[in-house]
């Protein structure tokens, strides 16, 4: 498998194993001459996309993309509450901060889901928006 | 999709990995919705 996706990518691959030591492989792969696509495919400027200054209380538990996605909603200016889970979630909201949409990740440890986590705020705020983001949205 | 078997229509669903300009076009979507809708 390491093989064929080092070879694919016109590169290829050193291993190098002693007993009772252990294993290095090392993958060299070709630098790429091309700008990359998603940087072009991307608006040249915040400015160009649609922003607000509502407060936004996005839950989200993988904390690479809670820190990504959080850059980018506080780069199109909106105010932003984060949370790893549901319990974080509503600590926030026990002390006393009021989001206006609700950005949640369906499927989180801890017991409480996306949903339910919603239903729970909604209790609070029936006119609280409600926007969920899963990574299995595609295949439905 | 299905969330807790109930189907939650695909306006108020942002699927992952997402870009930017998805995001940004997804929140101003829901929030300029008008109050009492959305999902339940």
């Amino acid at each position: 498998m390491v093989y064929g996706f080092v070879n694919q990518s016109g590169g290829h691959a050193r291993i190098y194993s002693e007993v009772g030591v252990g294993t290095v492989v090392r993958l060299y792969l070709p630098r790429s001459m091309m700008a990359p696509e998603l940087a072009e495919a991307e608006p040249a400027s915040p400015a160009e996309l649609p922003t607000g200054k509502e407060t936004i209380l996005f839950v989200e538990d993988d904390p690479m993309v809670r820190q990504h996605t959080g850059k980018q909603i506080v780069g199109l200016g909106y105010a932003i509450l984060m949370a790893e889970n549901a319990t974080e979630a509503l600590a926030l909201i026990d002390d006393g901060y009021v989001p206006d949409l609700l950005f949640t990740d369906v499927v989180m440890p801890g017991g409480v889901n996306g949903r339910q986590l919603a239903l729970k705020l909604r209790e609070r705020w029936p006119e609280l928006r409600v926007l969920y983001t899963s990574g299995y949205a595609h295949d439905k | 999709m299905t969330i807790d078997g109930e189907s939650v229509p695909s306006k108020y669903v942002l699927g992952k990995p997402y870009r930017r300009a998805d995001l940004a076009a997804k929140l101003r979507e829901v929030l300029d919705e008008p109050a009492g809708h959305g999902v339940p």
